[in-house]
């Protein structure tokens, strides 16, 4: 990906091709337009950046007001057991939306990993490939999870 | 004499080896011939260069790969020593650091390795007296951190031995064979231990030999904590396999949360032994397994863990899913992942997935390409056939409990590599790699925002890629050009006609600005009559039926009164015509437009029409930014004003027209089909390596992933 300085050294390339060519063909008209465009293009952006900000504002608003409400119903479910030890009932993850705890394949954030991958020579196997081919498919599908 | 290699093996530890090989020379070397070899693992803080100069006499090996265990194997390949002494070097040695060893190894010739006592060089307690299994197959130094004692003072028989300084019988190493590589650094040691035991070799400790250690010198805690843990599974799979299940709940990758960690450990470990073990033991380890994994994993993991392992022991080709629920449509988005199919589908096995009824047929008059080797499926999605909504929109989804998704998430689960090839934000990928092509993100993140899930994020350019991180705070990983073919040996910049050429569907929206380009055409031939005699202005492009667009645009060319020809859905042949005779290409998708998904995100017939040597007169925005370097392959244009000065530029001055085209052409070459295929692979062996590879550790340079 180009940097942000490659981005800001190529804007001012163009600007002054633009300038070049434009003062050479007299359109002085023709400028001062482009110089408005590029005006309100800015400012059209600093417009779309604060309603991009309130967006997340109001989104963290929402999402604290979502884990304050499981906290309540978490107090609220509480219960003592027999052995007078108080048991906190979990809140299923389905009735939880947009929770951390749907379940999802990839753990955020990742755990520490100092290694990198390198490709790798399969390895001639001791084990039957046949009864492994067989035997890895049928676990696959007893394991398989059903309405994710 | 009695030969004797000492090997060491170092990685950026300059700073202790000018005591360590002060001390490796003054230890008593009586009655001995002493080699010493470095195995250097990539440093980058000299000290290779150190050794060579000040101890000519060691033998410096370079290491290709930052692997302790194969830099032993290295340097004993290049040993010739009857004995073979294995040390660290952030240490010094004792006097009798030799000697000591090799009294107790020569008390007897089952003896096939003696360790010396270590202390810590700070403290002067002690490192290491030998090594024991403390509980479920977690090792540590017998006698760490306590203080000298006379039950240390005796020569002992212990069940493994640390690599921290050990001499080894060489024809115990012959028999025992190569140090294991995957385990890469920490535990080799204690694996060799095992396997030279189980052949009958003795292992012992000798009081007399001693060698001071500064304890980490050159590695870290976490990686020392890192490698212990994942290795730990590695010795168990190879030598009590049937305790493999059994150490999941005690791992402390499992106790840490560190869930990928643990997924990626253990299916290298299952792969071990696989090589290792024969079927029955392997059957019965898998079977313990099955109601383990699910258990310390979750059911998404342990259902991927074992189709993952099928792909990993070669047992199967890597099956993908790529899902487009807009395929129906004869787009640059469909064509761009068409394109990845046609090259992927005899690499893997490749299913597309659709929401409608497509042909994947219809992929061969549209884009001529041959998909015949992909496989398809149709899952129709409730939520939208209720509300009979054709082609899905993410948008609808509001208040819903459920995401209405989920059912192409469960879908994920049949693939090993799953590709969203279309945008859909709200697809949770459940596959053990997946990919996420972003043509352009439409849509500010909303409930059941599901790209940051995946592992790739691959956009098609970087104006793309800026407002990925705008929108969705996410970095991508990945640029990949859309591929453009539209080369005709035909086509020169000296052949041309006086045309200028725009190449867009006509929008019932008016988005690609026909009806502007007309107007900006019409003022030309009006204010400068005789630059522009003999030009004329065609507008291409793809139409649906009672396009009253379309419509506005007849309507103009008739008001404008100069050479203006309009072509709708014209064929491919006429289309590639058109661009061989153009002199000039125009594109104004975006003019005057202040939201961003409306500018071209990347604009492909731009890089058709410089691929046929006609000059760019485009947008300045978008994706034509990357493609038109203004005022040498082209110009950019903000106002169209500006459009027609910079034509009337082109139109007048031959010369300049030629060179433009020139440098176009030249330009187009990095958004070419050769490009993507090659990006694409960049991208194939990443997942590639993520399903099958093994690990390595970085070298101190910038390690790159690339074939």
């Amino acid at each position: 990906m180009s940097s942000i300085q490659d981005s800001k050294i190529g804007y001012v390339k163009d600007r002054c091709v633009n300038a070049y060519w434009m003062l050479r063909r007299g359109e002085l008209g023709t400028i001062a337009k482009s110089a408005g465009v590029e005006l309100s293009h800015r400012l059209a952006q600093m417009r779309g950046s604060v309603h991009h900000q309130g967006v997340i504002f109001f989104r963290t608003i929402r999402i604290s007001l979502q884990n304050g409400r499981q906290s309540v119903t978490a107090l609220a479910h509480r219960g003592t057991g027999d052995d007078g030890i108080e048991h906190v009932h979990a809140i299923a993850a389905e009735v939880v939306p947009d929770s951390a705890f749907i379940n999802r394949r990839k753990v955020l954030p990742a755990s520490y990993q100092p290694t990198l991958s390198r490709m790798h020579i399969v390895d001639n196997l001791k084990t039957d490939s046949q009864q492994l081919i067989a035997q890895l498919a049928d676990i696959r599908e007893t394991v398989r999870p059903v309405n994710v | 004499m009695t030969k004797i290699s000492v090997i060491t093996v170092t990685y950026n530890a300059l700073a202790f080896l000018p005591d360590f090989t002060a001390s490796l020379l003054a230890t008593d070397q009586q009655d001995i011939s002493l080699e010493v070899l470095v195995i250097d693992n990539g440093s980058s803080d000299g000290s290779a260069e150190w050794l060579e100069k000040n101890h000519p006499n060691i033998n410096v090996i370079r290491n290709d790969e930052n692997n302790y265990a194969r830099a032993l194997n290295l340097g004993i390949a290049a040993s010739d020593g009857e004995y073979v002494v294995i040390t660290n070097n952030d240490a010094t040695v004792d006097a009798n650091w030799l000697q000591g060893l090799l009294e107790v190894i020569s008390q007897d010739e089952k003896i096939g390795a003696v360790q010396s006592k270590i202390f810590f060089t700070e403290s002067e307690k002690i490192n290491s007296v030998g090594v024991e299994e403390i509980e479920h197959f977690y090792f540590k130094d017998i006698g760490f951190d306590e203080a000298d004692s006379a039950r240390y003072s005796e020569a002992a028989q212990r069940d493994y031995v640390t690599g921290g300084s050990v001499m080894f019988r060489r024809e115990c190493l012959d028999e025992v064979g190569l140090w294991d590589e995957e385990f890469i650094m920490f535990m080799e040691d204690v694996d060799y231990s095992a396997r030279a035991r189980a052949m009958g070799w003795q292992l012992w400790y000798s009081p007399r030999s001693i060698l001071y250690h500064k304890y980490h010198g050159s590695t870290s805690q976490a990686l020392c904590e890192y490698f212990c843990t994942r290795n730990r599974f590695l010795f168990v799979a190879k030598h009590f396999p049937k305790d493999l299940a059994s150490t999941i709940p005690t791992s402390h990758f499992y106790q840490k949360g560190e869930f990928d960690s643990l997924y990626k450990a253990l299916l290298h470990s299952v792969r071990a032994m696989c090589t290792l073990h024969d079927t029955q033991i392997v059957t019965a380890v898998l079977s313990d397994l099955k109601k383990a994994i699910p258990k310390y994993l979750g059911d998404v993991s342990a259902h991927n863990f074992f189709s993952h392992l099928e792909v990993m022991l070669g047992l199967r080709k890597a099956r993908v899913g790529i899902y487009d629920h807009a395929g129906h449509f004869a787009g640059g988005g469909q064509r761009y992942v068409a394109e990845m199919a046609a090259l992927m589908q005899d690499r893997y096995d490749v299913t597309y997935i659709f929401n409608n009824d497509v042909e994947l047929s219809s992929y061969r008059e549209w884009f001529d390409l041959d998909l015949s080797r992909c496989d398809m499926k149709i899952i129709r999605i409730p939520f939208f056939e209720e509300r009979e909504r054709y082609t899905p929109d993410e948008g609808m989804v509001l208040g819903e409990v459920d995401n209405p998704f989920d059912i192409i998430s469960q879908d994920t689960l049949n693939y090993d590599i799953f590709i969203n090839a279309n945008m859909l934000g709200k697809v949770n990928p459940l596959s053990p790699v997946s990919i996420f092509i972003c043509h352009f993100p439409d849509q500010e993140k909303s409930r059941f925002f599901q790209v940051d899930q995946y592992d790739h994020l691959i956009t098609n350019g970087d104006y793309t890629g800026e407002w990925v991180g705008k929108r969705w705070e996410l970095e991508p990983t990945q640029k990949i050009y859309p591929p453009v073919n539209m080369y005709n040996p035909e086509s020169s910049a000296t052949k041309k006609e006086k045309i200028i050429l725009s190449v867009s569907r006509f929008e019932i929206s008016g988005s690609k600005k026909q009806t502007e380009l007309i107007q900006t055409f019409a003022q030309m031939c009006r204010d400068n009559p005789d630059q522009t005699q003999g030009w004329k202005l065609v507008l291409i492009g793809g139409s649906t039926p009672g396009n009253t667009y379309l419509d506005t645009v007849r309507e103009e060319v008739e008001k404008a009164g100069c050479p203006i020809e309009v072509i709708p859905n014209a064929a491919v042949n006429d289309i590639k015509d058109t661009y061989r005779r153009a002199s000039i290409f125009w594109h104004a998708c975006g003019l005057n437009e202040t939201k961003p998904q409306l500018v071209e995100h990347f604009g492909m017939t731009t890089v058709e029409s410089m691929q046929n040597c006609c000059v760019p007169i485009v947008i300045d925005g978008g994706g034509q930014r990357e493609i038109v370097e203004h005022g040498k392959s082209g110009f950019r244009f903000s106002t169209l004003e500006e459009l027609g000065v910079y034509s009337l530029i082109v139109m007048e001055d031959q010369a300049r027209c030629q060179k433009m085209a020139e440098a176009a052409f030249e330009r187009s070459h990095l958004f070419d089909m050769k490009v993507f295929e090659a990006e694409l692979n960049t991208l194939l062996h990443q997942v590639d390596v993520a399903l099958s590879g093994r690990d390595v550790l970085p070298s101190s340079s910038s390690e790159s992933n690339s074939p």
